[in-house]
């Protein structure tokens, strides 16, 4: 049976009204087919690219433009979109608002990146701050942060949360986390936006935000303690750590039918212990042994989780 | 020859339906629960998570056991190395097809990542036995074998992306008999090609219903590989990719840039007619190659402020369509509408912003430590530019 033949023997057989029907069906024949994504889609790559652009223009050539010309147009980007954004946004609510234009969002995001470029010029022109130039890093986090939460924009609150951890030290590449320091920082990176998440939850202030600051925590405080297992001193310790965190990840993941955290809690745990074990053994045989045996118990673990929680009907 | 019926293909994806219909609010909560009830099959599908995650540690099951076995019994020939491959393979769909069948798996990981590994264990049991070498010989037999097995993966399990592997492993072995690169990529483009006037014919037919729409997702699948192979510059617009731009003669440069401008241009305008999504994405996307790599393509030299006019094109553009289809009536024209329908939309846009922190994370970078002389500082600002260098 085709699902235009379904719809109709629904119809026929009262489980759907004729309305309902002629609405779905509208939507099975593409005589209603909505572009809504790739808009989006198109919209946020270019004010990406745009951004970049901006960025990159204004390393090569604010000789020949001039840091009068530079810092009035990057601060004329920003005036005019916060000044778009104030004065079309709904009042502040702490629950969930929905963008009052199809453009608000991504106006927002060029505002702050156009910010961002902003200080990184002024500083490297003018070195006000010099060695303490992440200080910016701190200001700009505080201000996208408070825009994202004052506009509700989860893109912001990225830029947010990525501003902060560069002011923190941490890189989100493999390299910075495996040079010795990094780690003690992404940790405590991770705690620190997993503890403002679950505050900011607990006061109920824009619920929907929890969620974002937990996927950024996990992938940094996992990362960071399985590295310390893989390269790190006081291994043991650092796997300790691994194995808790990780457990609280899958057993949250499980509870709230979250299946992201429980792939990172189970991926970063196997990784570092992985290491840790085949650190100690000798051999080929006795190491391939090890992944054969650890490999089936984390699929039989997984099948029995997605078998009782993880079903799809 | 399929392990699952057409008809369970179809329930599966009008549950699919439902739900959206059901989170859109087209359906109230109980018609949605129970019309899904209706559509509810005998088979066992998981969270895609969960899903990518058993495929992953699956496939280090494998490849572990199959290393274990060649060290266990000191395995050093090729010939005996090809042999334990191909029993691994055998044994890789004998497991998929009982996990299948005793636990009526579908799209659980598993039985995927089996059929998976089957499909390289053969390729390398083949190549080995048949003491294919040198290199290029081997991997020439290695993809021809890879691309017949992964293509009776898709036949059997309906595995799409097998389907898709199954092309791409067969355009590319016109890439491992040393042929001049415009041949090379010639039959490469026309594997593709053929692929897709198979899928587009097929499509055809079936329309939107299964297996239409396994089709539509192969022919704009198959539309990017032509376009991918033939564009030689392609490497300026996903550098990850690690290509250089191969030394072409002008009739084949020149009509490949032209191919570069036909093709996105030609499968959009189908991709609109035919409300096509999967072309439709397809089709944006080797647009926006297309405008990446036209000045390389023109040998022009990049400018810094060039991102920024494809910015202003791409957010421009979307902004006027938008402004055009909510100015028609009820917000839509030709069918199109800027608006939301599904929640899906909603939940893609969230988690392409959550995941945006690790493209955002490369922008923090400490300014250098001596700057040059500012012109504040240098007066090139005012005081006629007195103190400044030259």
């Amino acid at each position: 049976m085709t699902t235009l033949e379904q719809l109709e023997a629904w119809r026929s057989a009262g489980a759907i009204t004729d309305d309902q029907c002629a609405a779905l069906l509208a939507l099975v024949r593409k005589q209603r087919f909505s572009v809504h994504l790739e808009l989006n889609a198109l919209l946020y790559l270019g004010v990406l690219a745009f951004g970049a652009g901006l960025a990159w223009t204004v390393r090569e050539h604010f000789a020949s433009l001039g840091d009068a010309a530079i810092v009035a147009s990057l601060s004329v980007i920003v005036a005019g979109s916060l000044s778009y954004c104030f004065s079309r946004a709904a009042p502040y609510s702490t629950g969930q608002v929905a963008a009052p234009t199809f453009a608000f969002d991504y106006v927002l995001l060029l505002g702050c990146l156009a910010f961002g470029v902003d200080l990184w010029f002024v500083e490297f022109r003018f070195q006000l701050l010099r060695e303490q130039w992440d200080m910016y890093l701190l200001a700009s986090a505080g201000l996208y942060l408070a825009l994202a939460y004052r506009f509700d924009n989860r893109l912001v609150l990225s830029l947010g949360l990525s501003t902060l951890a560069g002011w923190f030290g941490v890189r989100f590449s493999p390299e910075g986390f495996f040079a010795g320091a990094m780690r003690r920082v992404a940790l405590a990176y991770g705690g620190s936006v997993a503890a403002v998440g679950v505050w900011m939850h607990h006061l109920a202030v824009k619920r929907h935000f929890l969620e974002a600051y937990l996927h950024v925590a996990a992938n940094a405080a996992l990362f960071a303690l399985a590295s310390g297992v893989i390269a790190g001193d006081a291994r043991l310790l650092w796997l300790a750590g691994l194995v808790v965190v990780a457990a609280v990840a899958i057993e949250r993941g499980v509870n709230a039918r979250r299946f992201a955290f429980v792939v990172y809690g189970v991926l970063y745990a196997y990784i570092g212990i992985s290491a840790e074990i085949t650190s100690r053994l000798h051999g080929e045989m006795s190491i391939l042994s090890y992944y054969v045996i650890s490999a089936v118990a984390v699929v039989a673990g997984l099948f029995a989780a997605s078998w009782v929680v993880g079903r799809e009907e | 020859m399929r392990r699952y019926s057409a008809e369970v293909e179809r329930k599966i994806r009008l549950q699919a339906q439902v739900r959206d219909w059901t989170r859109a609010g087209l359906l109230r909560a109980d018609q949605g629960a129970a019309l899904r009830a209706e559509l509810r099959t005998d088979l066992r599908r998981t969270n895609d998570l969960l899903r990518a995650a058993l495929a992953l540690f699956t496939a280090i099951v494998v490849a572990a056991a199959v290393f274990l076995m060649s060290t266990a019994f000191e395995i050093r020939d090729e010939v005996t190395t090809g042999a334990v491959c191909l029993i691994a393979a055998v044994a890789c769909v004998a497991l998929a097809e009982y996990l299948v069948g005793a636990f009526q798996l579908y799209r659980h990981g598993i039985e995927e990542a089996l059929a998976a590994a089957a499909v390289v264990l053969v390729g390398v049991g083949v190549a080995d036995v048949s003491h294919a070498s040198p290199f290029l010989v081997w991997s020439r037999v290695w993809l021809i074998v890879a691309s017949i097995a992964a293509c009776a993966a898709y036949v059997r399990f309906g595995f799409l992306y097998a389907a898709i592997g199954a092309v791409v492993f067969a355009a590319f072995t016109a890439f491992q008999f040393q042929l001049a690169e415009p041949v090379s990529r010639t039959i490469a483009a026309a594997v593709f090609g053929a692929a897709f006037l198979i899928a587009r014919t097929a499509r055809i037919g079936h329309g939107d219903e299964f297996p239409g729409d396994e089709y539509a997702t192969l022919q704009a699948a198959a539309c990017a590989g032509t376009y991918l192979v033939l564009n030689v510059h392609i490497s300026d617009a996903i550098p990850w990719i690690g290509l250089g731009v191969p030394s072409v003669p002008a009739w084949f440069y020149w009509g490949t840039y032209a191919a570069t401008w036909l093709i996105p241009a030609a499968a959009l305008a189908t991709a609109i007619r035919e409300k096509d999504r999967a072309l439709l994405t397809v089709s944006i996307a080797l647009a926006l190659c297309t405008l990446v790599t036209n000045k390389p393509y023109l040998g022009m030299t990049r400018q810094s402020w060039d991102p920024m006019i494809l910015g202003a094109l791409l957010a421009g553009g979307a902004l006027a369509l938008r402004r055009w289809l909510d100015a028609g009536p009820s917000g839509q024209r030709g069918g199109f509408t800027a608006a939301r329908i599904l929640a899906r939309d909603r939940d893609i846009l969230s988690a392409l912003a959550t995941a945006s922190v690790a493209w955002h994370a490369r922008a923090h970078e400490p300014p250098p430590q001596q700057p040059p002389s500012s012109d504040f500082a240098g007066g090139r600002s005012g005081g006629a530019g007195g103190g400044a260098t030259y």
